[in-house]
């Protein structure tokens, strides 16, 4: 059972802000604190993250700025602002970009080395540059490109450490997470009233997704039911199931955070459910993949446990080899025993001793059950 | 007006998409190729071919390959393993004896490989699509895997430049939706809506019409700088709206670009708009098989330098006139002065003069058109013409 996956848009194009209540400049000064001691720490002069719309990464955690698709390429000089390569060419976006983000210093190159190399020969800097995200967001043509056009700069790999970085969520972004949490609810909440004035399942999400936005989600993302009980992306999945027997699961970005929430019919398999809590206690610093499906063994299908954050699904990935830390925040997925038909998710973040929930406890079946017998009380009338 | 996704069952639709295949397979043995591979990483992109999408019309959600051997029909490797149902259907009546739609559940180009080897074809001469969106880190494992390739990105793209009746009928609906949904906002628009409730709720049209993919863009201002993604910003009274309306049908995207005032139009933002519609017509007229995109772009560039706005005819005033639009192949790619392109029928693409003007600031207008035998075509119903709304 591979990971939970939806259908990205094509370019996010959602609310685009700097919620400087929810992210204030100080957040970001003390991030850019943080990763200055770590490049020293890798003794280089400078660091470059690699970001896109579906990696997001330093350049996202240096200054706030979420790709809506194309590369985006930070530039760290200890003691300098943090320069940012972005835009389609021409620099219609940037005063966008500099409005919507903690950066002052927006610029386009036709290549990532050569604003690199541009930005480096300003500092005068020939020392090692640390690299972030390159691997994931570039071919490898790119790559190598990359590397020719900074040719005498030795380039360190600082993947790994903004990967542990990242993992340990700061308080202000376990609050966004928690915000997006909320709207989460809302929108489950939303689909629920919606079947239960008699809607078809597709008016529902339609009706969900438009509360997350207007809600001020960037991004919103929906697997639901199709009528063979298979879990499908909405709306690429053709016909979909009655209400009465589908497994809903709403994504949602807000301010750069993901947060998700899967609901269940009557007539659906709620084994998943059910088991969530049982499984959730038994996540804590240094337990792996093979602790979690001790845990659920026999009792559900397959279990999926990984970071969350910047992307629904991120580092660590406990099916990969990684074990459980303190700091962690974890989407924790119970699929049903079913072939993937349905699935409990929730959200924790782990402490010292184990696992706390983020947000309210997730709801299941017992919302939109209520909703759905209300329905069909009304029928009968 | 709902436009459904396609099912399986769509018999014209499945001879189109099978037509593709073949003519990427005859393409890759004149290249001295024995095997075809395609590969998407499923980070869609309305400017980029996905050749999954174009060779299946199985949109994926995550990786996945299309292998295509002579006589040997088409295998389509599916992640995650959960989506298989949905590839199985869409494929359906679709496929012929010998092809196949199969679930992934370790490495994406192991599958592949060791499916390659079960067929005798392991090591053949091999085509490989989709290259551009390998990222660094999966190249390894594809190298490992499939060993040497010819790349066919370019092949693939020039193969699909030429849209297909299929392709340029759903451009067609997605185009009707597109309209639609925009009359549908100009109903909801008012003073007091902000920027990104605009988008929410033009989203939820395009959704309830049929679009299962969307690029908008909505922004407004008394005086737009550029257009952008949405913000917090109320729309008062006296604002220009901007909307780039890009809706998508079985994977083929059109865009219309759009301008509306928030009330009575300033002269200055009714003559901008009038020089941007004629900029619009004379690219329009430019429009035929054999000229240079850049001739296009001269064309327009010459209306509006003609009004004294040559200066503005450049970034950060104005990106391109057009661009194609994918899933498919997105030749002729930019609609701009650095284009070597020369139209050919069947391109097709959205033409348009958005610019920014001193006086009336920014404005959008453009329509998606395709390049037929005599000229273009607009997919459109009509020229877009300057809206208003009342305050």
């Amino acid at each position: 059972m591979s990971t939970l996956a939806t259908m990205a848009p094509v370019i996010c194009h959602g609310r685009t802000v700097w919620d400087r209540r929810a992210l204030p400049t100080d957040e970001y000064e003390e991030r850019r604190e943080i990763v200055e001691k770590l490049v020293a720490k890798a003794g280089c002069a400078a660091a470059v993250g690699f970001d896109s719309g579906s990696s997001p990464g330093l350049a996202a955690y240096l200054t706030g700025h979420r790709s809506a698709g194309g590369l985006v390429t930070a530039v760290l000089v200890p003691g300098a602002p943090v320069v940012l390569l972005a835009g389609l060419g021409g620099g219609r976006d940037h005063p966008f970009i500099k409005a919507t983000s903690f950066v002052d210093d927006v610029r386009w190159y036709p290549t990532p080395g050569e604003g690199v190399r541009a930005v480096l020969a300003e500092h005068d800097l020939s020392g090692p540059v640390g690299t972030a995200g390159g691997e994931d967001c570039l071919p490898a043509d790119a790559l190598l490109g990359f590397a020719e056009a900074l040719a005498g700069v030795e380039l360190r790999p600082l993947d790994g450490a903004v990967e542990s970085l990242r993992r340990a969520k700061r308080p202000r972004e376990l609050a966004v997470m928690r915000r997006a949490a909320a709207l989460l609810d809302g929108g489950r909440r939303t689909v629920a009233a919606e079947l239960a004035r008699g809607a078809s399942l597709h008016g529902g999400l339609v009706s969900g997704e438009l509360a997350l936005r207007l809600a001020g989600c960037r991004d919103v993302r929906l697997l639901a039911s199709a009528a063979d009980g298979s879990l499908r992306p909405w709306p690429w999945g053709g016909e979909l199931a009655a209400p009465e027997q589908a497994t809903v699961v709403l994504a949602a970005e807000y301010l750069g955070y993901w947060g998700e929430v899967a609901f269940v019919s009557t007539g659906a398999d709620t084994a998943p459910a059910a088991l969530l809590g049982e499984l959730c206690a038994a996540i804590g610093p240094g337990v792996g993949q093979a602790d979690l499906e001790r845990a659920a063994a026999g009792l559900a299908g397959a279990v999926e446990v990984c970071g969350t954050g910047f992307e629904l699904s991120e580092s660590p990935v406990l099916a990969a080899g990684a074990t459980v830390r303190e700091g962690d925040v974890l989407a924790v997925r119970l699929w049903g025993d079913d072939g993937g038909r349905t699935l409990a998710t929730c959200r924790v973040v782990v402490n010292d001793s184990g696992a706390v929930l983020l947000g309210a406890a997730p709801p299941h079946e017992e919302l939109l059950g209520g909703a759905l017998a209300a329905r069909r009380g009304g029928a009968a009338r | 007006m709902t436009t459904r996704a396609r099912t399986a069952g769509d018999a014209v639709a499945g001879e189109a998409i099978a037509a593709r295949r073949a003519k990427l397979l005859e393409a890759a043995t004149e290249a001295g190729c024995e095997a075809v591979v395609v590969y998407s990483p499923a980070r869609h992109s309305m400017l980029a071919m996905d050749g999954v999408v174009w060779t299946t019309g199985y949109r994926p959600m995550a990786e996945s390959a299309v292998v295509l051997v002579p006589g040997g029909g088409f295998h389509l490797f599916v992640t995650p393993d959960w989506d298989l149902p949905r590839a199985a259907e869409l494929l359906g009546d679709l496929s012929q004896a010998g092809d196949s739609a199969r679930a992934v559940e370790g490495d994406l180009f192991e599958a592949v490989e060791q499916w390659l080897d079960g067929t005798g074809s392991a090591g053949a001469p091999l085509l490989f699509c989709g290259e551009r969106g390998l990222v660094a880190r999966r190249r390894p494992q594809a190298q490992a895997a499939l060993g040497s390739w010819l790349g066919g990105d370019r092949l693939l793209g020039e193969l699909a430049r030429r849209r297909d009746n299929l392709e340029l009928e759903l451009a067609r609906r997605a185009a009707e939706v597109a309209e639609a949904a925009y009359q549908r906002l100009l109903a909801d628009l008012r003073p007091g809506l902000d920027e990104y409730e605009a988008i929410a709720l033009l989203e939820s049209h395009l959704r309830a019409l049929g679009s299962q993919d969307n690029f908008i863009l909505v922004s407004a201002s008394q005086r737009n700088r550029s257009v952008h993604p949405p913000t917090d910003r109320t729309i008062e009274s006296g604002d220009v709206l901007l909307a780039e309306v890009s809706p998508s049908i079985d994977g083929m995207f059109t865009q219309i670009c759009r301008s509306v005032t928030i009330g009575p139009p300033s002269s200055q933002v009714v003559q901008g708009y009038e020089l941007l519609m004629a900029s619009l017509e004379a690219g329009l007229h430019a429009c035929r098989p054999g000229t240079a995109v850049a001739e296009v772009v001269a064309a327009m560039d010459g209306v509006i330098a003609g009004a004294g706005y040559g200066e503005y005819c450049k970034p950060p005033f104005m990106r391109a006139r057009g661009h194609g639009l994918g899933i498919g192949s997105v030749l002729p790619g930019d609609i701009s002065r650095s284009s070597t392109q020369t139209l050919v029928e069947g391109d097709y693409f959205v033409i348009h003069p958005n610019q920014y003007l001193p006086e009336s600031g920014y404005l959008l207008c453009g329509e998606p058109i395709v390049i037929d035998a005599e000229g273009p075509r607009l997919l459109s119903s009509a020229l877009g013409g300057l809206a208003s709304v009342e305050p």
